[in-house]
């Protein structure tokens, strides 16, 4: 079977992987420019701050560096990456829950940067989402903040597409709950 | 195959305005000075990694040795000894074999020197023994094979 031609962007990305295999630290800054944003998005989904999130992404990509030898370059770097990074997410907010445990969840899930904060909706929000499990959580907001479909998710996070599926029907009733007198509040 | 659609958050369980809310929290920063600070961070500390992998797989010769424990120089003391103990052992079996071989040769010269003509190793083996007649001479060097 003839493989699909790449695109000139696919092209360039492959471009980028092998040229950073090859120990090329220029060609593997490229590929962190190509993929921060999304990569940061898949974390922030993750855990519960912004600083959190950096230093996921920060790990997924020296985790991603360090196992480059073993990336098949006819992959997907992005799907890859990702799940990398998801478990870089995963392994911080673990790591957070067990030291903050006894903090103020208002701590806890403050965003950080974030000018709304103080706003009754947002704060709402905020403590709504604390309240979602930590998968069901980055399924929705991977689901409906960044678009990622069902089986991209359950390959990000590393559950069945139908179990993506579950958590976000089950996320959006929860949020609707603990959110539903907010018509009332505005 | 399943074929999914993300319904941006349009479909009947989701609730427009929470999608909405969610998109504003969770927004990554928009500023491309943001970015390009945070790659360069990134880079800096895969370049901090780097150098710190070097140096960890060109170690001193010598820094293995700080890094064995009470068990483990234990394990290799037990290793040495059972070692030292074969080998000595070996020795021991091998000059007992050579002081064996000297005292046979030793006897077997007195015979040779004893009788006119040379003994060769057939004459003094078992099997060719049993052929000779019982009152064959060779018979009574029976002796010298038990030494």
């Amino acid at each position: 079977m003839a493989d699909r031609p790449l695109s000139p962007d696919a092209l360039e990305e492959r471009y980028l992987v092998l040229a950073a295999q090859a120990g090329d630290n220029t060609a593997f800054a490229g590929l962190v420019r190509r993929h921060q944003r999304r990569a940061y998005a898949v974390a922030r989904a993750i855990v519960l701050s912004h600083d959190d999130a950096e230093d996921a992404v920060q790990e997924g990509f020296l985790h991603a560096f360090r196992a480059l030898e073993r990336f098949r370059p006819e992959q997907a770097f992005g799907a890859w990456l990702h799940r990398i990074v998801a478990n870089a997410a995963l392994d911080i907010a673990r790591r957070r829950k067990v030291r903050d445990a006894d903090e103020l969840p208002e701590t806890l899930s403050s965003p950080h940067r974030d000018p709304a904060e103080a706003d009754e909706l947002r704060a709402r929000l905020v403590r709504a989402l604390d309240t979602l499990g930590e998968r069901q959580r980055a399924v929705i907001v991977l689901h409906d903040v960044e678009g990622y479909k069902h089986a991209e998710i359950g390959a990000i996070l590393g559950i069945p597409e139908g179990t993506a599926r579950s958590d976000l029907h089950h996320a959006r009733a929860h949020l609707r709950r603990q959110l539903s007198n907010l018509r009332s509040v505005k | 195959m399943n074929v999914t659609r993300n319904d941006d958050g349009q479909r009947p369980d989701a609730d427009p305005r929470v999608t909405e809310m969610l998109r504003a929290h969770y927004a990554a920063p928009q500023d491309d000075a943001y970015w390009q600070g945070f790659e360069s961070r990134l880079m800096q500390r895969l370049g901090a990694s780097l150098s710190g992998a070097v140096q960890e797989f060109r170690p001193a010769w010598w820094s293995g040795f700080g890094e064995f424990r009470r068990t483990d120089w234990q394990k290799a003391g037990l290793v040495a000894a059972t070692i030292a103990l074969m080998a000595a052992g070996a020795t021991f079996v091998r000059e007992h074999r050579a002081v064996e071989e000297a005292r046979h040769m030793a006897a077997r010269r007195a015979v040779e020197a004893a009788m006119p003509l040379p003994i060769d190793d057939g004459t003094l083996s078992r099997r060719d023994k049993r052929d000779l007649p019982p009152d064959a001479p060779e018979r009574f060097l029976e002796l010298l094979d038990s030494y």
